[in-house]
């Protein structure tokens, strides 16, 4: 997103001193670093806890022990299972959703007309509403045209997950897209599909990579559509990791999210660095 | 037909593809569930134990794998209620009151006894007269303590109400069999019984503040105990020997009142697609050394074959079958009609 | 291009979506709204039984009121700590800008499992808040933190933190600077100049965040039960429960729709704040 041009470049505070900005600067920095803390902390305590070598979740950690990750690898066929799952559903999930929401969002862009802007939040619907409500309606819907759970009752729910946060990554982009772009390409004789797919879609691709990567996660993530949608026998990773944490406490749980924090990590630097994921959010 | 249109033209059908990508890439997975077993087990060392003992037994008897999801007998009921043209299990491992309502309900096929020869081998009394389950396994509970933070061990389910375990005691929801035949424990050495339950559900109030957490179910409650969350429960003795294997100071007393006992049923599901697969699961759950091994630490499984003897550490309880008979048990047909209310009527007691 | 003659053709394009959702957004909510007017679970008469029910027990209000209030609460919670962390990364040099931001999605992205296990972790009566104490001197029985209210609160705010950050960002660094500025060279304090200037100048980040944190903390399946426990009922599990569990679809379905407009009122005023405040901000 261009910042806007009239903000001033960052200048130094004048030299003169304000009163109370000691003060200020303590307290801010303070809260702020309480803030970041929280932020970062849990997760490198999760990261610490994985490599315990008791069997229990005491904090600090009795010794230290790659063992959890070991028994994650070859010893957990189940949770192997559930991880495949998950990723293949978001990965459809992501695929279809982009698919539907790039189309959509390319319409909608531009438009303030009343049709457009009730459509729009229609489609971001599923951002505000809790997933718990669309889980049961889409578990009810199910249920009365007699077609049991599936691997397609979770995706209809999950392309419904995904689908807003493409369309709201696309049509960001779409709208910082230079008019004038599209007007001279037209102009210079170019058709509508050759505009369409040389200069359209190049400025659109990291705003439909960064949307597809967020709506991935979420889906990846998400524990309450699954919990209505899923067939029985089927369970999703983190339900699987919310049953273990909760029924036997045991460490694989640590081990697999150290797994997860660092593939996270990874994937997020790469779509840092290919599609300025955090342009996004700012 | 303006360049425009044509563009629009390209993108429906490129929606078209992926859509059709899309659905492929769901069949796979649709088609694979038809070559394993489905079945349900309970959450905690149930889990556990299976996944040791049962399912190696059961891929070396039928050459097929079993998928086990661990599922409380109440949730796996449900289940199978909600769909049940095409049940997702194949075969579910029920408690004595959700069985109940199970046949009630007609979502179990019978046992073809011609492939579960072990049939044969449990009392007459443990196989239903219509062939639509079989006891595989009974469970003994009693009062779980903490031996490093407990220091006298406790006799009677009154010792809970002591000042001194402010905090310390933890109760599991009545979703969970435990809970419930907990109660009835509570309310038979109360005076009361399945019908009048009151003088439970007044024992529960007075106990409020000693409550430390409530569990969602056993295995849960394990995980407590192991957190020192909380020192003292009414737990299984399958949870807690697998907790002392983990090296948490945990032991089960014997209350004033009787060991308790639970059994557990095994049945194949109505129109599953995998019902030979299915006898032949049961058929090994039943089986003398599936059974033996479950007898064993940790889990002491109590068998229903009368072929495998009571090991060890279960010998300490009991010597056989008919010793268990005096222990408390619940008459799971007076209770069921009632259970949604008993389980509402608990939620609002415990709240915080 | 004669738009007039482009019209229908254009929305060609928002019919895959538009159709997709009308079938599994729109259905399924019409029929939660239309299963919960039934009046027993058999779902033989309709009425309006079940609200009356849900209204008239003060359980039932109460886990209401008890889920509203942790989003309040969390909401809270992210605003003292979120503002700071924000306004950090606005004076921070570009370098270090890069590295905040990837401080602050990282938990965005990492499962809300995870995340919540980390909690489960640090609260518990063996976790970290604990040994410190004993470290600190505090003999005795460990403190009950995991279970209570207090913990659900501060596990929602760490994992809703970022969606109060995130907006705040965005407001505070298209601020013009020059207005502080101004108000530091006409002789006013920091602390003067952050309240009647920066913080009017943030409410829409404000407003944002507010909406995404309150409802995400309110519909937070997972950590209201994990780290809750048992003893805790919000609304989310008590929906599940009713469905799944006790399999009355009626009084499950009214509680989903009671949720639902209780966070689309909540959705609406904030929205109207934020049309009102918008006259604050220039251009």
């Amino acid at each position: 997103m261009a910042k806007s041009t009239l903000a001033a470049p960052r200048v130094v505070p004048a030299r003169r001193a304000q009163p109370g900005r000691l003060s200020f600067n303590a307290v801010m920095g303070l809260m702020g670093g309480i803030g970041l803390l929280m932020l970062i902390g849990p997760t490198l305590i999760v990261l610490v806890t994985s490599v315990t070598s008791g069997y229990s979740l005491k904090f600090p950690p009795p010794g230290l022990s790659l063992h959890w990750y070991e028994a994650l690898i070859f010893d957990s066929p189940e949770i192997i299972d559930d991880l495949l799952l998950s990723l293949k559903l978001a990965a459809a999930a992501t695929a279809c959703a982009t698919v539907l929401a790039v189309a959509a969002a390319v319409t909608l862009a531009r438009r303030r007309t009343f049709a457009a802007r009730l459509l729009d939040s229609f489609f971001m619907a599923p951002l505000t509403i809790p997933s718990l409500a669309l889980g049961l309606g889409i578990l009810i819907l199910f249920n009365l045209e007699s077609a049991g759970l599936s691997f397609y009752s979770l995706l209809a729910g999950h392309i419904a997950l995904c689908a807003p946060y493409v369309l709201y990554t696309t049509s960001a982009s779409y709208a910082q897209l230079d008019p004038a772009l599209l007007d001279s390409s037209t102009c210079l004789g170019a058709g509508g599909w050759f505009t369409f797919r040389r200069v359209v879609l190049p400025g659109l691709v990291p705003g439909i990579a960064s949307g597809a990567f967020i709506a991935f996660m979420n889906s990846f993530d998400n524990v309450a559509l699954s919990l209505f949608l899923s067939d029985a026998r089927s369970e999703v990773l983190p339900i699987h990791l919310w049953h273990i944490i909760e029924d036997s406490l045991d460490v694989r749980a640590a081990a697999a999210s150290g797994v997860l924090i660092v593939a996270t990590l990874i994937s997020m630097l790469v779509m840092e660095r290919l599609a300025g994921l955090s342009r996004q959010f700012r | 037909m303006s360049l425009i249109d044509h563009q629009r033209r390209k993108l429906l059908q490129l929606m078209g593809a992926a859509g059709a990508v899309g659905l492929s890439l769901g069949s796979p997975l649709a088609m694979a569930a038809s070559e394993s077993l489905a079945a349900t087990t309970f959450p905690g060392a149930w889990e556990e134990s299976q996944r040791k003992i049962l399912l190696p037994a059961f891929r070396k008897a039928a050459g097929v794998s079993a998928v086990l999801t661990a599922s409380q007998a109440v949730d796996t009921l449900t289940k199978l209620v909600a769909a049940r043209n095409n049940p997702p299990f194949d075969v579910v491992m029920m408690d004595e009151g959700p069985y109940l309502q199970g046949i009630a309900q007609g979502v179990f096929e019978p046992i073809p006894a011609a492939r579960v020869p072990n049939l044969a081998n449990l009392p007459a009394h443990f196989v239903d007269p219509k062939g639509l389950g079989a006891y595989v396994s009974a469970q003994v509970y009693g009062i779980a303590y903490n031996t490093e933070r407990v220091k006298t061990t406790p006799k009677s389910w009154n010792d809970l109400l002591k000042p001194e375990f402010k905090g310390r005691v933890g109760l599991v929801s009545l979703d969970s069999t435990l809970g419930t035949v907990w109660m009835v424990a509570l309310a038979k050495m109360l005076g009361g019984d399945e019908d009048h339950m009151d003088p439970a559900f007044d024992y529960i109030k007075r106990l409020m503040p000693n409550v430390g957490a409530v569990a969602a179910n056993p295995g849960a409650l394990g995980t407590l105990f192991q957190q020192g969350q909380v020192d003292i429960a009414c737990h299984y003795i399958n949870n807690v020997e697998s907790l002392k294997a983990k090296g948490v100071p945990v032991a089960l007393a014997r209350p004033d009142s009787n060991w308790g006992i639970v059994r557990s049923t095994m049945n194949i599901v109505k129109n599953t697609q995998a019902a030979d697969l299915a006898a032949a699961y049961i058929n090994t759950a039943l089986s003398v050394e599936v059974q033996q091994q479950m007898t064993s630490a940790p889990y002491y499984v109590a068998p229903t074959n009368t072929k495998v003897p009571f090991g060890a550490a279960l010998a300490a309880i009991a010597h056989n079958a008919n010793d268990m008979t005096s222990f408390v048990q619940v008459d799971w047909a007076r209770i069921n009609p009632r259970r949604a209310e008993y389980i509402d009527r608990f939620n609002r007691l415990v709240k915080v | 291009m004669n738009p007039n003659h482009r019209m229908p053709r254009d929305w060609l394009l928002v019919l895959p979506l538009g159709l997709f959702f009308i079938a599994f957004v729109g259905v399924p909510l019409l029929l939660v709204a239309l299963i919960s007017l039934h009046n027993d679970t058999a779902m033989a008469h309709v009425g309006i039984r079940q609200y009356m029910v849900f209204f008239g027990d003060s359980y039932n209000r109460g886990i209401l009121w008890q889920t509203l209030w942790l989003g309040m609460a969390t909401t809270l919670v992210t605003i003292v700590l979120g503002y700071p962390v924000a306004h950090l990364y606005v004076v921070s040099p570009p370098r270090w800008r890069r590295v905040l931001i990837v401080l602050i999605l990282l938990p965005l992205l990492t499962s809300s499992v995870v995340r919540t296990f980390a909690w489960v972790v640090i609260l518990g009566n063996e976790g970290l808040v604990n040994a410190l104490l004993m470290t600190l001197g505090h003999a005795g029985q460990p403190v009950k933190l995991l279970y209570t209210p207090l913990a659900v609160i501060l596990s929602l705010a760490q994992i809703e933190l970022p969606l109060m950050v995130l907006p705040l960002v965005t407001t505070l660094t298209s601020l013009d600077t020059r207005l502080p500025e101004a108000s530091h060279a006409l002789g006013a304090s920091s602390w003067r100049t952050w309240w009647k200037i920066t913080v009017p100048l943030a409410i829409p980040g404000l407003l944002s965040g507010t909406l995404l944190v309150f409802t995400g903390a309110v519909s937070a399946f997972v950590v209201q039960t994990l780290v809750g426990g048992g003893q805790l009922m919000y609304m989310p599990f008590y929906i599940y429960e009713q469905a799944i569990q006790t399999q009355n679809y009626p009084f499950a379905a009214t509680l989903a729709v009671i949720l639902l407009v209780s966070v689309l009122l909540v959705v609406t005023l904030l929205n109207y704040f934020g049309r009102k405040t918008r006259g604050f901000v220039h251009g």
